[in-house]
Protein backbone atom coordinates (compact mmCIF):
# COMPACT_ATOMS: atom_id res chain seq x y z
CA UNK A 1 0.00 0.00 0.00
CA UNK A 2 1.26 3.23 -0.46
CA UNK A 3 2.32 5.34 2.29
CA UNK A 4 -0.08 8.23 1.46
CA UNK A 5 -3.12 6.16 1.31
CA UNK A 6 -3.02 5.33 4.97
CA UNK A 7 -5.63 5.97 7.15
CA UNK A 8 -5.54 8.51 9.30
CA UNK A 9 -8.92 9.04 10.70
CA UNK A 10 -10.79 5.99 10.67
CA UNK A 11 -13.99 7.54 11.60
CA UNK A 12 -14.03 9.46 8.49
CA UNK A 13 -12.14 7.25 6.42
CA UNK A 14 -9.29 9.93 5.17
CA UNK A 15 -6.41 9.18 4.30
CA UNK A 16 -2.75 10.83 4.12
CA UNK A 17 -3.43 12.27 0.72
CA UNK A 18 -6.41 13.54 1.53
CA UNK A 19 -5.26 15.55 4.69
CA UNK A 20 -2.34 16.85 2.48
CA UNK A 21 -4.60 18.52 -0.36
CA UNK A 22 -6.15 20.53 2.51
CA UNK A 23 -2.58 21.18 3.70
CA UNK A 24 -1.84 22.35 0.19
CA UNK A 25 -4.78 24.20 0.13
CA UNK A 26 -3.48 26.25 2.81
CA UNK A 27 -4.81 24.56 5.95
CA UNK A 28 -2.00 24.43 8.81
CA UNK A 29 -4.05 23.73 12.17
CA UNK A 30 -5.94 20.48 13.43
CA UNK A 31 -9.18 22.54 12.91
CA UNK A 32 -8.70 23.88 9.58
CA UNK A 33 -7.71 19.92 8.30
CA UNK A 34 -11.12 19.32 10.20
CA UNK A 35 -13.38 22.40 8.60
CA UNK A 36 -12.00 21.15 5.45
CA UNK A 37 -12.02 17.58 5.24
CA UNK A 38 -14.21 16.32 8.46
CA UNK A 39 -11.28 14.72 9.82
CA UNK A 40 -11.92 14.60 13.94
CA UNK A 41 -15.67 15.05 13.28
CA UNK A 42 -16.43 11.55 13.53
CA UNK A 43 -17.84 9.10 16.10
CA UNK A 44 -14.70 9.33 18.26
CA UNK A 45 -14.44 13.07 18.17
CA UNK A 46 -10.57 13.23 17.01
CA UNK A 47 -9.28 11.02 20.34
CA UNK A 48 -7.99 8.82 17.99
CA UNK A 49 -6.50 10.98 15.09
CA UNK A 50 -5.63 14.27 16.43
CA UNK A 51 -1.75 13.28 17.09
CA UNK A 52 -1.38 11.54 14.08
CA UNK A 53 -2.66 14.24 11.81
CA UNK A 54 -0.87 17.15 13.68
CA UNK A 55 2.79 14.94 13.28
CA UNK A 56 1.25 15.05 9.66
CA UNK A 57 0.95 18.93 9.70
CA UNK A 58 4.42 19.36 11.65
CA UNK A 59 6.06 17.51 9.53
CA UNK A 60 4.83 19.25 6.53
CA UNK A 61 4.48 22.65 7.42
CA UNK A 62 8.03 21.94 9.64
CA UNK A 63 6.73 23.53 12.68
CA UNK A 64 7.49 21.69 16.12
CA UNK A 65 4.51 19.53 16.94
CA UNK A 66 4.15 21.44 20.40
CA UNK A 67 3.60 24.54 18.46
CA UNK A 68 0.52 23.13 17.21
CA UNK A 69 -2.29 24.49 18.22
CA UNK A 70 -4.41 21.89 20.32
CA UNK A 71 -8.03 21.42 18.97
CA UNK A 72 -10.99 22.64 21.20
CA UNK A 73 -12.97 19.98 23.21
CA UNK A 74 -16.21 20.81 23.89
CA UNK A 75 -19.52 19.24 25.69
CA UNK A 76 -20.13 15.78 25.56
CA UNK A 77 -17.05 13.94 26.36
CA UNK A 78 -18.68 10.89 25.68
CA UNK A 79 -21.89 10.68 23.58
CA UNK A 80 -25.29 10.71 25.61
CA UNK A 81 -28.86 10.44 24.64
CA UNK A 82 -30.64 14.54 24.37
CA UNK A 83 -33.35 13.41 27.23
CA UNK A 84 -30.11 12.94 29.75
CA UNK A 85 -29.21 16.40 28.78
CA UNK A 86 -32.44 18.13 29.67
CA UNK A 87 -32.46 19.56 32.80
CA UNK A 88 -34.55 17.39 35.75
CA UNK A 89 -34.39 14.88 33.42
CA UNK A 90 -37.05 13.41 31.24
CA UNK A 91 -40.49 12.64 32.19
CA UNK A 92 -42.10 10.16 30.27
CA UNK A 93 -45.50 11.42 29.01
CA UNK B 1 9.66 46.75 2.09
CA UNK B 2 8.46 45.62 -0.91
CA UNK B 3 4.42 46.95 -1.81
CA UNK B 4 2.78 44.57 -3.64
CA UNK B 5 -0.06 46.05 -5.81
CA UNK B 6 -3.43 44.82 -6.86
CA UNK B 7 -6.68 45.62 -8.57
CA UNK B 8 -8.68 44.80 -5.95
CA UNK B 9 -8.13 43.81 -2.39
CA UNK B 10 -10.79 41.57 -0.20
CA UNK B 11 -10.55 41.58 3.34
CA UNK B 12 -11.78 38.39 4.94
CA UNK B 13 -12.13 34.91 3.60
CA UNK B 14 -15.21 33.35 5.15
CA UNK B 15 -18.11 33.29 3.16
CA UNK B 16 -19.57 36.34 2.04
CA UNK B 17 -15.57 37.36 1.18
CA UNK B 18 -15.24 34.16 -0.60
CA UNK B 19 -18.62 34.97 -2.74
CA UNK B 20 -17.09 38.41 -3.99
CA UNK B 21 -13.14 36.94 -4.16
CA UNK B 22 -15.22 34.11 -7.09
CA UNK B 23 -17.59 36.55 -8.84
CA UNK B 24 -14.07 39.41 -9.08
CA UNK B 25 -12.17 36.42 -10.35
CA UNK B 26 -14.35 36.12 -13.24
CA UNK B 27 -13.51 39.62 -14.52
CA UNK B 28 -10.57 39.42 -17.01
CA UNK B 29 -7.53 41.42 -16.22
CA UNK B 30 -8.65 42.16 -13.66
CA UNK B 31 -6.01 41.81 -10.53
CA UNK B 32 -7.32 40.50 -6.70
CA UNK B 33 -5.70 39.41 -3.91
CA UNK B 34 -8.33 38.37 -0.40
CA UNK B 35 -6.64 38.19 2.84
CA UNK B 36 -7.41 36.07 5.76
CA UNK B 37 -5.88 36.54 9.61
CA UNK B 38 -6.99 32.78 9.59
CA UNK B 39 -8.07 30.32 7.34
CA UNK B 40 -11.27 30.11 5.46
CA UNK B 41 -13.61 28.80 7.50
CA UNK B 42 -12.02 29.85 11.27
CA UNK B 43 -14.30 32.76 11.32
CA UNK B 44 -18.59 32.62 11.46
CA UNK B 45 -18.79 30.89 8.12
CA UNK B 46 -17.05 27.24 9.92
CA UNK B 47 -19.70 27.37 12.78
CA UNK B 48 -23.60 27.49 10.79
CA UNK B 49 -26.09 25.48 10.06
CA UNK B 50 -26.43 26.74 6.38
CA UNK B 51 -29.70 27.09 5.63
CA UNK B 52 -30.72 29.05 2.73
CA UNK B 53 -33.34 30.22 4.04
CA UNK B 54 -36.09 32.72 2.46
CA UNK B 55 -39.62 32.28 3.62
CA UNK B 56 -39.52 34.30 6.97
CA UNK B 57 -36.66 37.49 6.03
CA UNK B 58 -38.94 40.14 6.23
CA UNK B 59 -39.90 42.49 5.04
CA UNK B 60 -41.26 41.17 1.72
CA UNK B 61 -37.97 43.07 0.11
CA UNK B 62 -35.04 41.70 2.07
CA UNK B 63 -37.25 38.30 1.13
CA UNK B 64 -36.59 39.13 -2.48
CA UNK B 65 -32.95 39.56 -1.72
CA UNK B 66 -32.91 36.40 -0.14
CA UNK B 67 -34.79 34.67 -3.08
CA UNK B 68 -32.50 36.08 -5.33
CA UNK B 69 -29.70 34.44 -3.61
CA UNK B 70 -31.23 30.98 -3.20
CA UNK B 71 -31.80 31.08 -7.12
CA UNK B 72 -28.21 32.44 -7.79
CA UNK B 73 -27.34 29.09 -5.71
CA UNK B 74 -28.80 26.90 -8.61
CA UNK B 75 -26.72 28.60 -10.89
CA UNK B 76 -23.77 28.05 -8.89
CA UNK B 77 -24.27 24.64 -7.96
CA UNK B 78 -23.37 24.30 -12.25
CA UNK B 79 -20.77 26.52 -12.68
CA UNK B 80 -18.73 26.07 -9.60
CA UNK B 81 -20.15 22.61 -8.80
CA UNK B 82 -21.33 20.55 -6.21
CA UNK B 83 -22.08 22.44 -3.67
CA UNK B 84 -25.38 20.14 -2.03
CA UNK B 85 -27.60 22.84 -2.68
CA UNK B 86 -30.86 21.14 -1.61
CA UNK B 87 -34.48 22.99 -1.81
CA UNK B 88 -35.99 20.52 0.58
CA UNK B 89 -38.46 23.08 2.09
CA UNK B 90 -38.50 24.58 5.24
CA UNK B 91 -40.80 24.59 8.00
CA UNK B 92 -41.35 27.39 10.90
CA UNK B 93 -43.70 25.76 13.52
CA UNK B 94 -46.38 27.13 15.49
CA UNK B 95 -47.03 26.55 19.30
CA UNK B 96 -49.12 29.31 20.23
CA UNK B 97 -52.16 31.69 19.01
CA UNK B 98 -49.85 34.22 18.57
CA UNK B 99 -47.66 32.51 16.73
CA UNK B 100 -50.69 31.95 14.26
CA UNK B 101 -51.29 35.64 13.89
CA UNK B 102 -47.97 36.32 13.10
CA UNK B 103 -48.13 33.70 10.45
CA UNK B 104 -50.96 35.28 8.86
CA UNK B 105 -49.23 38.41 8.64
CA UNK B 106 -45.70 36.66 6.98
CA UNK B 107 -47.72 34.69 4.48
CA UNK B 108 -49.17 38.37 3.24
CA UNK B 109 -45.94 40.01 3.23
CA UNK B 110 -44.21 37.19 1.48
CA UNK B 111 -46.78 37.36 -1.64
CA UNK B 112 -46.16 41.43 -2.48
CA UNK B 113 -42.40 39.21 -3.24
CA UNK B 114 -43.91 36.49 -4.78
CA UNK B 115 -42.68 34.12 -2.33
CA UNK B 116 -44.94 31.45 -1.93
CA UNK B 117 -46.03 30.56 2.06
CA UNK B 118 -48.40 28.57 2.84
CA UNK B 119 -50.21 27.64 6.11
CA UNK B 120 -50.50 24.65 7.73
CA UNK B 121 -52.63 23.09 9.61
CA UNK B 122 -51.61 20.58 12.69
CA UNK B 123 -52.94 17.59 10.31
CA UNK B 124 -50.96 18.87 7.11
CA UNK B 125 -47.93 19.16 8.96
CA UNK B 126 -47.78 16.34 10.42
CA UNK B 127 -48.29 14.51 6.92
CA UNK B 128 -45.16 16.07 6.07
CA UNK B 129 -43.18 15.24 9.09
CA UNK B 130 -44.81 12.54 11.06
CA UNK B 131 -41.99 13.22 13.63
CA UNK B 132 -43.00 16.22 14.78
CA UNK B 133 -45.01 16.86 17.86
CA UNK B 134 -48.82 16.35 17.92
CA UNK B 135 -48.52 19.74 20.45
CA UNK B 136 -47.99 21.89 17.39
CA UNK B 137 -51.03 24.23 16.30
CA UNK B 138 -49.66 23.78 12.81
CA UNK B 139 -46.82 25.45 10.87
CA UNK B 140 -45.81 27.83 7.75
CA UNK B 141 -44.34 26.13 4.79
CA UNK B 142 -42.40 26.94 1.65
CA UNK B 143 -40.45 25.00 -0.77
CA UNK B 144 -38.02 27.85 -1.73
CA UNK B 145 -36.02 26.85 2.12
CA UNK B 146 -33.08 24.44 2.12
CA UNK B 147 -29.40 24.13 2.87
CA UNK B 148 -26.20 23.84 1.51
CA UNK B 149 -22.92 22.40 2.67
CA UNK B 150 -21.10 25.07 3.72
CA UNK B 151 -17.67 23.30 3.69
CA UNK B 152 -17.96 22.54 -0.26
CA UNK B 153 -19.63 25.86 -0.58
CA UNK B 154 -16.40 27.26 0.94
CA UNK B 155 -13.88 25.22 -0.79
CA UNK B 156 -15.46 25.47 -4.22
CA UNK B 157 -15.58 29.37 -4.43
CA UNK B 158 -11.79 29.19 -2.83
CA UNK B 159 -10.41 27.07 -5.66
CA UNK B 160 -12.58 28.10 -8.69
CA UNK B 161 -11.36 31.57 -7.84
CA UNK B 162 -8.02 30.09 -7.83
CA UNK B 163 -8.08 28.08 -11.09
CA UNK B 164 -9.39 31.74 -12.43
CA UNK B 165 -6.42 33.67 -11.04
CA UNK B 166 -7.50 35.04 -7.60
CA UNK B 167 -4.18 35.49 -5.01
CA UNK B 168 -5.09 34.46 -1.66
CA UNK B 169 -2.59 35.35 1.79
CA UNK B 170 -4.21 33.43 4.83
CA UNK B 171 -2.70 33.98 8.24
CA UNK B 172 -2.06 37.20 7.21
CA UNK B 173 -4.02 39.52 9.23
CA UNK B 174 -4.57 43.18 8.59
CA UNK B 175 -3.44 45.61 11.09
CA UNK B 176 -3.86 49.30 9.70
CA UNK B 177 -6.04 50.58 6.36
CA UNK B 178 -4.84 53.65 5.17
CA UNK B 179 -6.49 56.09 1.93
CA UNK B 180 -3.52 56.76 -0.57
CA UNK B 181 -3.46 58.53 -3.63
CA UNK B 182 -4.57 56.59 -5.81
CA UNK B 183 -6.37 53.93 -3.41
CA UNK B 184 -5.78 51.93 0.38
CA UNK B 185 -2.97 50.74 1.63
CA UNK B 186 -3.22 47.42 3.84
CA UNK B 187 -0.61 46.36 5.83
CA UNK B 188 -0.62 43.41 7.18
CA UNK B 189 2.09 40.86 9.30
CA UNK B 190 3.41 39.62 6.59
CA UNK B 191 3.41 43.14 4.19
CA UNK B 192 2.01 45.92 2.72
CA UNK B 193 -0.29 45.85 -0.33
CA UNK B 194 -1.69 48.48 -2.34
CA UNK B 195 -5.21 48.24 -4.46
CA UNK B 196 -7.55 51.18 -5.49
CA UNK B 197 -10.40 49.33 -4.58
CA UNK B 198 -10.68 47.34 -1.28
CA UNK B 199 -14.05 45.64 -0.46
CA UNK B 200 -14.25 45.06 3.99
CA UNK B 201 -15.68 41.74 4.30
CA UNK B 202 -14.59 40.94 7.51
CA UNK B 203 -17.65 39.76 9.19
CA UNK B 204 -17.48 40.07 12.98
CA UNK B 205 -14.46 42.04 13.09
CA UNK B 206 -15.12 44.42 9.93
CA UNK B 207 -16.55 47.15 12.75
CA UNK B 208 -12.86 47.42 13.78
CA UNK B 209 -11.29 47.55 10.51
CA UNK B 210 -13.78 50.74 9.62
CA UNK B 211 -12.09 52.35 12.44
CA UNK B 212 -8.92 52.54 10.63
CA UNK B 213 -10.80 54.98 8.25
CA UNK B 214 -13.16 56.75 10.85
CA UNK B 215 -16.35 54.18 9.21
CA UNK B 216 -18.56 53.09 11.88
CA UNK B 217 -20.34 50.16 10.75
CA UNK B 218 -23.07 49.21 13.63
CA UNK B 219 -23.34 45.75 14.36
CA UNK B 220 -23.18 43.67 17.74
CA UNK B 221 -22.74 39.99 17.73
CA UNK B 222 -25.44 37.08 18.57
CA UNK B 223 -23.61 33.62 19.76
CA UNK B 224 -25.06 30.39 19.00
CA UNK B 225 -24.73 27.08 20.10
CA UNK B 226 -25.65 23.75 18.19
CA UNK B 227 -26.07 20.10 19.52
CA UNK B 228 -25.00 17.62 16.89
CA UNK B 229 -26.31 13.97 17.24
CA UNK B 230 -24.31 10.99 16.03
CA UNK B 231 -25.80 9.60 12.62
CA UNK B 232 -29.60 8.83 12.92
CA UNK B 233 -32.58 7.11 11.22
CA UNK B 234 -34.13 9.76 8.65
CA UNK B 235 -36.30 11.62 11.64
CA UNK B 236 -36.60 15.13 9.34
CA UNK B 237 -36.94 15.78 6.24
CA UNK B 238 -37.39 19.85 5.45
CA UNK B 239 -35.34 22.49 7.47
CA UNK B 240 -37.15 22.94 10.81
CA UNK B 241 -36.67 26.02 12.51
CA UNK B 242 -33.86 25.21 14.68
CA UNK B 243 -32.98 21.73 13.28
CA UNK B 244 -31.89 19.81 10.17
CA UNK B 245 -30.74 16.28 9.21
CA UNK B 246 -27.70 15.96 6.77
CA UNK B 247 -27.81 13.47 4.47
CA UNK B 248 -25.62 11.61 6.43
CA UNK B 249 -28.52 11.03 9.24
CA UNK B 250 -26.44 13.90 11.98
CA UNK B 251 -29.24 16.04 13.26
CA UNK B 252 -27.97 19.86 13.93
CA UNK B 253 -30.16 21.65 16.61
CA UNK B 254 -29.84 25.20 17.48
CA UNK B 255 -32.15 27.75 19.12
CA UNK B 256 -30.03 30.20 20.90
CA UNK B 257 -29.24 33.96 20.46
CA UNK B 258 -26.88 35.46 23.19
CA UNK B 259 -24.64 39.07 22.61
CA UNK B 260 -21.93 37.58 24.72
CA UNK B 261 -19.46 39.80 22.54
CA UNK B 262 -16.80 37.36 21.15
CA UNK B 263 -16.84 34.47 23.30
CA UNK B 264 -16.73 31.28 21.73
CA UNK B 265 -17.49 28.52 24.41
CA UNK B 266 -20.90 26.41 25.03
CA UNK B 267 -22.81 26.36 27.95
CA UNK B 268 -24.64 23.80 29.59
CA UNK B 269 -27.43 25.76 30.34
CA UNK B 270 -28.33 27.28 26.88
CA UNK B 271 -26.88 23.42 25.72
CA UNK B 272 -29.84 21.65 28.33
CA UNK B 273 -32.60 24.20 26.74
CA UNK B 274 -31.20 23.22 23.28
CA UNK B 275 -31.94 19.45 24.04
CA UNK B 276 -35.37 20.20 25.53
CA UNK B 277 -37.16 22.59 22.92
CA UNK B 278 -35.63 19.90 20.19
CA UNK B 279 -37.00 17.31 22.11
CA UNK B 280 -40.71 18.94 22.15
CA UNK B 281 -40.05 19.99 18.97
CA UNK B 282 -38.90 16.15 17.72
CA UNK B 283 -39.87 13.72 20.53
CA UNK B 284 -38.09 10.62 18.84
CA UNK B 285 -35.10 12.53 19.21
CA UNK B 286 -35.09 12.10 23.09
CA UNK B 287 -33.09 8.62 22.56
CA UNK B 288 -31.11 9.78 19.88
CA UNK B 289 -27.02 10.58 21.46
CA UNK B 290 -25.33 13.96 21.19
CA UNK B 291 -21.25 13.66 19.70
CA UNK B 292 -20.98 17.31 20.23
CA UNK B 293 -21.43 20.91 20.29
CA UNK B 294 -20.06 23.75 19.08
CA UNK B 295 -20.56 27.45 18.91
CA UNK B 296 -20.34 30.44 16.61
CA UNK B 297 -20.68 34.03 17.07
CA UNK B 298 -23.15 36.01 14.49
CA UNK B 299 -22.21 39.41 13.27
CA UNK B 300 -25.73 41.57 13.46
CA UNK B 301 -26.40 44.71 11.72
CA UNK B 302 -28.12 47.05 14.21
CA UNK B 303 -31.12 47.33 12.45
CA UNK B 304 -31.09 43.47 11.15
CA UNK B 305 -30.46 43.96 7.23
CA UNK B 306 -27.44 43.26 5.35
CA UNK B 307 -24.46 46.53 4.85
CA UNK B 308 -23.92 46.48 1.61
CA UNK B 309 -22.17 48.92 -1.21
CA UNK B 310 -19.37 51.47 -1.23
CA UNK B 311 -19.00 53.85 1.44
CA UNK B 312 -19.51 58.16 0.08
CA UNK B 313 -16.77 59.30 2.33
CA UNK B 314 -14.12 56.86 1.15
CA UNK B 315 -14.35 56.34 -2.70
CA UNK B 316 -13.80 52.98 -3.62
CA UNK B 317 -14.01 51.43 -0.44
CA UNK B 318 -16.81 48.61 -0.08
CA UNK B 319 -18.58 47.27 2.65
CA UNK B 320 -20.39 43.79 3.06
CA UNK B 321 -21.42 42.44 6.59
CA UNK B 322 -24.22 40.87 6.99
CA UNK B 323 -26.15 37.96 8.98
CA UNK B 324 -27.61 35.16 6.99
CA UNK B 325 -24.55 35.29 5.02
CA UNK B 326 -24.67 31.45 3.95
CA UNK B 327 -28.12 32.37 2.53
CA UNK B 328 -26.84 35.32 0.99
CA UNK B 329 -23.43 35.08 -0.12
CA UNK B 330 -24.62 34.20 -3.94
CA UNK B 331 -26.12 37.62 -4.25
CA UNK B 332 -23.89 39.34 -2.52
CA UNK B 333 -20.85 38.00 -4.27
CA UNK B 334 -22.77 38.52 -7.42
CA UNK B 335 -23.45 42.30 -6.70
CA UNK B 336 -20.31 43.40 -5.15
CA UNK B 337 -18.35 42.44 -8.45
CA UNK B 338 -21.12 43.90 -10.61
CA UNK B 339 -20.70 47.04 -8.23
CA UNK B 340 -16.75 47.26 -8.26
CA UNK B 341 -16.38 46.58 -12.23
CA UNK B 342 -19.19 48.83 -13.41
CA UNK B 343 -20.15 51.17 -10.64
CA UNK B 344 -23.90 49.24 -10.36
CA UNK B 345 -25.79 46.12 -9.43
CA UNK B 346 -28.37 44.16 -11.69
CA UNK B 347 -30.24 43.34 -8.31
CA UNK B 348 -31.41 46.99 -6.03
CA UNK B 349 -29.10 46.79 -3.62
CA UNK B 350 -29.28 50.77 -2.67
CA UNK B 351 -31.55 50.58 0.54
CA UNK B 352 -28.79 48.47 2.33
CA UNK B 353 -26.33 51.09 1.86
CA UNK B 354 -24.50 51.96 5.14
CA UNK B 355 -25.66 55.52 4.35
CA UNK B 356 -28.96 54.53 6.09
CA UNK B 357 -27.42 54.84 9.56
CA UNK B 358 -26.75 57.95 8.94
CA UNK B 359 -28.16 60.13 12.64
CA UNK B 360 -29.45 57.34 13.80
CA UNK B 361 -29.28 56.19 17.21
CA UNK B 362 -28.01 52.56 16.40
CA UNK B 363 -24.64 54.86 15.25
CA UNK B 364 -24.05 55.78 18.65
C1 LIG C 1 -24.79 29.04 15.09
C2 LIG C 1 -24.97 29.78 13.80
C3 LIG C 1 -25.90 29.33 12.86
C4 LIG C 1 -26.06 30.02 11.66
N1 LIG C 1 -26.95 29.53 10.73
C5 LIG C 1 -27.08 30.16 9.54
C6 LIG C 1 -27.97 29.63 8.57
O1 LIG C 1 -28.58 28.59 8.77
N2 LIG C 1 -28.10 30.31 7.39
C7 LIG C 1 -27.41 31.46 7.13
O2 LIG C 1 -27.59 32.03 6.06
N3 LIG C 1 -26.56 31.97 8.05
C8 LIG C 1 -26.39 31.34 9.24
N4 LIG C 1 -25.53 31.86 10.17
C9 LIG C 1 -24.83 33.09 9.86
C10 LIG C 1 -23.69 32.84 8.87
O3 LIG C 1 -22.92 31.72 9.27
C11 LIG C 1 -22.82 34.08 8.81
O4 LIG C 1 -23.63 35.18 8.43
C12 LIG C 1 -21.68 33.95 7.80
O5 LIG C 1 -20.89 32.81 8.05
C13 LIG C 1 -20.85 35.20 7.83
O6 LIG C 1 -19.83 35.09 6.89
P1 LIG C 1 -18.75 36.22 6.78
O7 LIG C 1 -17.93 35.87 5.60
O8 LIG C 1 -19.39 37.55 6.80
O9 LIG C 1 -17.93 36.13 8.14
P2 LIG C 1 -16.77 35.14 8.61
O10 LIG C 1 -16.96 33.76 8.17
O11 LIG C 1 -16.61 35.37 10.07
O12 LIG C 1 -15.51 35.68 7.82
C14 LIG C 1 -14.79 36.82 8.19
C15 LIG C 1 -13.33 36.52 8.00
O13 LIG C 1 -12.58 37.70 8.24
C16 LIG C 1 -11.35 37.33 8.80
N5 LIG C 1 -10.75 38.47 9.49
C17 LIG C 1 -11.16 39.05 10.64
N6 LIG C 1 -10.35 40.04 11.01
C18 LIG C 1 -9.38 40.11 10.06
C19 LIG C 1 -8.24 40.93 9.88
N7 LIG C 1 -7.91 41.92 10.74
N8 LIG C 1 -7.45 40.70 8.80
C20 LIG C 1 -7.76 39.71 7.91
N9 LIG C 1 -8.84 38.91 8.04
C21 LIG C 1 -9.64 39.11 9.10
C22 LIG C 1 -11.71 36.18 9.72
O14 LIG C 1 -10.59 35.35 10.00
C23 LIG C 1 -12.81 35.46 8.95
O15 LIG C 1 -12.34 34.33 8.22
C24 LIG C 1 -25.33 31.19 11.39
C25 LIG C 1 -24.41 31.63 12.32
C26 LIG C 1 -24.21 30.95 13.52
C27 LIG C 1 -23.21 31.44 14.48
S1 LIG D 1 -10.59 8.88 13.87
FE1 LIG D 1 -10.93 10.88 13.27
S2 LIG D 1 -12.80 11.35 14.25
FE2 LIG D 1 -12.44 9.36 14.86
Amino acid sequence: MEANQVIVCHCEELTVADLKMAFEHGARTFDDLKRMSRCGMGHCQAKYCFDAANDHLANWSKVPVECLPNTRHRMPIRPVPLKVFIEGGFHEG
Amino acid sequence: MKVETYDAIVIGAGVVGLGITYELSKQQGLKTLTIDQGYPMSGTSGATQAWIWVHSKTPYKYGQLSLASANRYQELQEEIGDIEYIRSGGIAPIFSKQELYDAKALQLEMSKANIPVDLLSREEILKLEPNLSPNLLGATYSPIDGHVNPFKLIQRYHLQAKINGAHFSFYNGVRALEKTEVGYKVTTNRGVYEAEKVILSAGLWSKSIGEFLNIRIPTHTSRGQILVTEPTEPLIHHVIIGMRQLSNGIVLMGFSKEDVGYDRRTTMDVLQDTAEKSVNLVPKLKDVKIVRSFSGIRVMPNDGLPIFGEVSEQKNLYVAVTHSGMTLSAILGKSMAELVTTGESSFPMEAYSIERFKGREENQ
